[in-house]
Parts: structure tokens; C-alpha cells; sequence
């Protein structure tokens, strides 16, 4: 078998290479992850940076070993769109108790001990 | 079989109510990726219920995740990319239609899936011994001195934060749904392992394959989230 230096093989498919590419870049963002974990930013940025990593990764997993790459544009435009309608139920959620309770548990009614 | 209207040959794969192979592949690409949508917004109804009790009760968070131990967290993950990683060697193979090499990265694949319900267990079982798991086996004087364990002498708690069984609740509910996927995952697995040793598949029609990759690498994007979001706050 002969040395593949390219990300792609005869018909466009990523080839072995890449993909061992792809996981070495997502074990340096797992470490990362970690690693920014141990660093205090404050509680936003630290969530912020965790969830930013974490997009990254999916990305790549997305991208290369879900082959949408190679898929039809149609795909690609089905991912965005599911993501977007995720953000969609994340900020109008947020933004309403946020509206209802300000940003602290204390002023929510507690009925129960946890 | 004929058909009046087209001078090609049907393979015995395609079916009836499709004009072409082509047509076929990406109909049902398309379909299992509207699956694959709808499995990120049901994942992600929890990712909301996390992130709002999140804002509402940091410190539980916070308290909740210092007890998580980060290195099995994080062995978890590497597990699941390799697996990744072996699913796409095993579609990578049956495009050049290696069966024997197909069915040994789907085991592979099951072998570090193994690994990391192994690590799983001794994470659920740790957090059943210590009486960490709301609604069935929870103690508050225990929940309390295993997270006091885990902080540093300057940092220990007095009482449980409020907001803090929410966590385990959210905690179990997420990796649980998880692991019942990753169940699922393998059941597939072994009947599409069947199928490939029957030779069902050759180098141009392999679909099972190709789409469990999809799933597989759908249950590792949810762990990718899961990990610093449960492990690393």
C-alpha cells in the first residue's frame, strides 16, 4: 500500500490518513478541555469555553467521520438548521425565566427540600 | 423483473419505488439524517434543562461536579473517539468491500464500547455505594461527606447547596439515555456483524454499515458535550 500524503483518496473520500489526522486533533481538544477546566475565567467564560471546545470537536466529528464532507449540500444544510432550532429553544428558554426570575434561585417559590 | 420504462438493469437491491440507485442512496441518506435531527433536539430538550438549572443553582453545579471523578470522564471520552475512529476504518473497508476487515473494526469498536459501560459501572456503582442517587438511594449526611472529600481543606461545605439532587437527577437522566443508546448501538451492531458475515453487502452497496457509522458517531458528538458539561465545571 502506498503512502497516502493527501486528505483525500481517488474518489474524494477522506483517507485513512485524515481521519488519523482528525483524531489527533480531537485528542488535543479533549486534553484542552481539561485543561482550560483547571483555570478559573469565571463561571460564564469557563461554561463558554467548555461548549466552544466542545462545538469544535463536533465539528470535526461532523464534518470527516460523518462523511458530510462528501454528502450532498442538502445534509450540510440539515445540521445547521437542527442546531439552529436547538439555539432557538435555548435562548427563548433562558431568556424567559431570566425575564420571570431575574438571575437568581432565591426569588423562585421553593416547594421542595432539593 | 422489467421495467417498460427503463433499458437498466434493477440490482436486487434497489427498490421498486425508486428510479435509480442513486435516487435510493440519497432518499434514505436524507432520511437518516432527518433521524439524526431529531435525535439532536431530543438530547438537547435535556442540554436545556441542564443549562437553566445550571444558571439557577451554580454552586450545586459546581459542588456536583467536583464529586465527578474527571479521569474516568476523560478516559470515557478518548474510548468513544477511538471508537469513533474504528467505525470509520470499518465504512472506510466496506467501500473496498474487505469483509473480514469490516467485521474486526466493528469489533473493535464493540471491544471500547465494552470498556467504557465497564467504566460507567464503576461510576454508577461508586455513586449507589456512597447513596448518591436521587429518588432511590439518597442520603444527605453521605452526599455530604463524599463532595467534601473530593474539595480541598479550605473549601469544605457545611451543608448540601441547594439544587444539588437536581444535578445527580440531570446527571443519571443524560449518561443514562446515553448508555441506553450506546445499548441500542450494539445491538445493531451485532446484526449488521451477521449481515456483513453472510456477505450482504459488497463495495458499492453497503448502507448498514454506513449509517450505523452516523449513529455511532451521533452517540459520541452527545458524550462530547456531556463530558465537560457534567465532569468540568
Amino acid at each position: 500500500m502506498s503512502v497516502n500524503t493527501e486528505l483525500t483518496d481517488d474518489h474524494e473520500h477522506t483517507s485513512v490518513r485524515g481521519y488519523l489526522m482528525v483524531f489527533a486533533a480531537l485528542m488535543v481538544l479533549t486534553v484542552l478541555t481539561v485543561l482550560m477546566s483547571l483555570v478559573n475565567f469565571g463561571l460564564l467564560m469557563n461554561a463558554l469555553v467548555a461548549v466552544a471546545i466542545a462545538a469544535v470537536k463536533t465539528s470535526l466529528v461532523v464534518y470527516f467521520f460523518m462523511h458530510v464532507r462528501e454528502s450532498p449540500k442538502i445534509i450540510g444544510f440539515i445540521v445547521i438548521t437542527s442546531f439552529a432550532f436547538l439555539s432557538i429553544l435555548f435562548l427563548f428558554t433562558i431568556a424567559d425565566f431570566r425575564a420571570q426570575y431575574g438571575d437568581g434561585a432565591s426569588s423562585i417559590p421553593h416547594a421542595m427540600p432539593w | 423483473m422489467s421495467h417498460a420504462s427503463s433499458d437498466t438493469e434493477h440490482k436486487p437491491y434497489q427498490q421498486h419505488h425508486f428510479e435509480s440507485m442513486q435516487q435510493q442512496t440519497q432518499a434514505t441518506l436524507l432520511g437518516i439524517w432527518l433521524f439524526m435531527a431529531q435525535e439532536i433536539l431530543f438530547f438537547g430538550g435535556m442540554f436545556a434543562a441542564y443549562t437553566v438549572y445550571r444558571i439557577l443553582y451554580p454552586q450545586a453545579w459546581a459542588m456536583g461536579a467536583a464529586s465527578q471523578n474527571v479521569w474516568l470522564g476523560m478516559t470515557n471520552t478518548i474510548v468513544l473517539i477511538g471508537s469513533s475512529v474504528s467505525i470509520v476504518m470499518a465504512v472506510h473497508e466496506a467501500r473496498h468491500n474487505q469483509k473480514m476487515k469490516v467485521l474486526k473494526w466493528f469489533a473493535i469498536t464493540l471491544l471500547l464500547g465494552s470498556v467504557f459501560f465497564g467504566i460507567k459501572s464503576i461510576e454508577y456503582g461508586g455513586k449507589w455505594d456512597h447513596q448518591m442517587v436521587p429518588g432511590l438511594n439518597w442520603n444527605d449526611h453521605h452526599a455530604l461527606e463524599t463532595i467534601n472529600h473530593h474539595l480541598a481543606e479550605d473549601a469544605q461545605i457545611a451543608e448540601l447547596p441547594k439544587g444539588i439532587q437536581l444535578y445527580y437527577s440531570l446527571y443519571f437522566a443524560m449518561t443514562g439515555m446515553h448508555a441506553l443508546h450506546m445499548v441500542i448501538g450494539f445491538g445493531l451492531a451485532f446484526w449488521i456483524m451477521g449481515k456483513t458475515a453472510k456477505g450482504c453487502f459488497n463495495e458499492e452497496y453497503y448502507p448498514h454499515i454506513e449509517y450505523f457509522g452516523l449513529y455511532w458517531h451521533f452517540v459520541d458528538v452527545v458524550w462530547i458535550f456531556l463530558f465537560p458539561l457534567l465532569y468540568l465545571i
